[in-house]
């Protein structure tokens, strides 16, 4: 940068810089919608099975400006969390969608999935409404724009964990066989340095499941993925959130996709 | 401290310590349009640019430095606003 102040960590690495947009905690959104599971159960001789949605937990929150939110999830190891949309609603008002699927019951059985209550936590840019006299540290970009201020809790970025592209797929009818199933069917894990209270940012689980009729392009099911934790290790495990009126059966196909995504942790113990 | 920037709150709560931050410098959200969009970061010349997926699937962007800082090209997308790209320098 040509003027002003960069702060780096011991290893060299940016972390504050005036040119920056810096974020800061901002607080939790009001719960709108409650997650939900709307299910049925078909049992239409010789079928019997269940289909219906998962539907996320719907939350808003209003800025002090005009940008852009992150939105952070607490990460634990009872739910799988995935943030699935942040949209503007109307001016600074955003809307945040978050499924979070309980671990203690089943991620693709929409008749044994049930839901947790997801910690949801928000940070916004800094602007120049946050500039405070009298005590603290300030930093303006060269246009003038506030970018850091200890008027507020910054956004403090712990750790980016960060997780692959793979695909793992089953062919059914004629060939029967899996390319990578252990990407299915356990996901993708990492390890991290484990915080009491930690919450991610960046967590939408980037990632697609489907499921396919044989003989047609029709969809039997659809999810995504989510993030938990148990102990050091931090995983991203497939969900269904859409189950048609199909059961699967052996010549169907499937298909599961996942994106490269880092995953910033964030220590909520501070907020 | 050995160096860099603590911040605690009014009760006396460590909030920030750039000494146990991990992750670099946070620059924007960039919010995608009906047509791509390149940006240069000239303010971090000699920096190293993370894009992240912060709504929306896909593959991310891919930072290039022929001129000596990040310059990053997003993609057009169907509907404006519909994602969404954290840019973190470090």
């Amino acid at each position: 940068m040509a003027a002003g102040i960069e702060i780096t960590n011991p290893s060299g690495k940016l972390i504050i810089s005036a040119e920056g947009v810096g974020y800061r905690y901002l607080g939790q959104p009001t719960l709108v919608t409650s997650g939900s599971i709307v299910k049925y159960n078909y049992t239409t001789p010789p079928y019997n099975f269940w289909y219906g949605d998962v539907f996320p937990y719907e939350y808003e929150i209003t800025l002090p400006n005009s940008g852009t939110p992150l939105v952070g999830v607490k990460l634990v190891s009872a739910a799988l969390v995935d943030v699935t949309d942040v949209w503007r609603k109307i001016g600074n008002t955003w809307g945040i969608k978050v499924q979070s699927i309980a671990t203690s019951g089943s991620l693709d059985s929409i008749n044994s999935m049930s839901l947790t209550a997801p910690d949801v936590y928000v940070f916004c840019p800094y602007d120049n409404g946050d500039n405070t006299a009298g005590a603290g540290v300030q930093l303006f970009d060269s246009s003038g724009n506030l970018t850091f201020s200890t008027k507020h809790k910054p956004l403090w970025i712990r750790q980016g964990i960060a997780f692959s592209a793979d695909v793992a797929t089953y062919s059914g009818n004629p060939s029967y066989t899996w390319s990578n199933q252990t990407l299915y069917d356990n996901g993708q894990s990492a390890s991290w340095t484990s915080l009491t209270f930690p919450i991610i940012v960046n967590a939408g689980g980037n990632a697609e499941a489907r499921g396919i009729k044989f003989g047609s392009s029709e969809t039997i099911y659809t999810g995504s993925a989510g993030f938990t934790v148990s102990g050091s290790t931090m995983y991203r495990k497939r969900y269904l959130f859409q189950q048609e009126t199909r059961i699967w059966e052996t010549d169907d196909d499937l298909g599961f996709t996942t994106y490269d995504t880092v995953v910033l942790v964030v220590d909520g113990a501070v907020l | 401290m050995p160096s860099g920037l603590q911040v605690w709150d009014s009760a006396g709560t460590l909030v920030f310590d750039t000494t146990s931050a991990d992750v670099g410098c946070p620059v924007e959200v960039v919010t995608s349009t009906t047509s791509s969009q390149t940006k240069n970061y000239t303010a971090f010349a000699g920096r190293t640019a993370l894009v992240l997926n912060a709504r929306g699937y896909g593959a991310t962007p891919t930072p290039s430095y022929g001129s000596g800082y990040p310059s990053i090209t997003f993609p057009a997308t169907g509907a404006a606003g519909d994602k969404a790209w954290l840019v973190i320098m470090y």
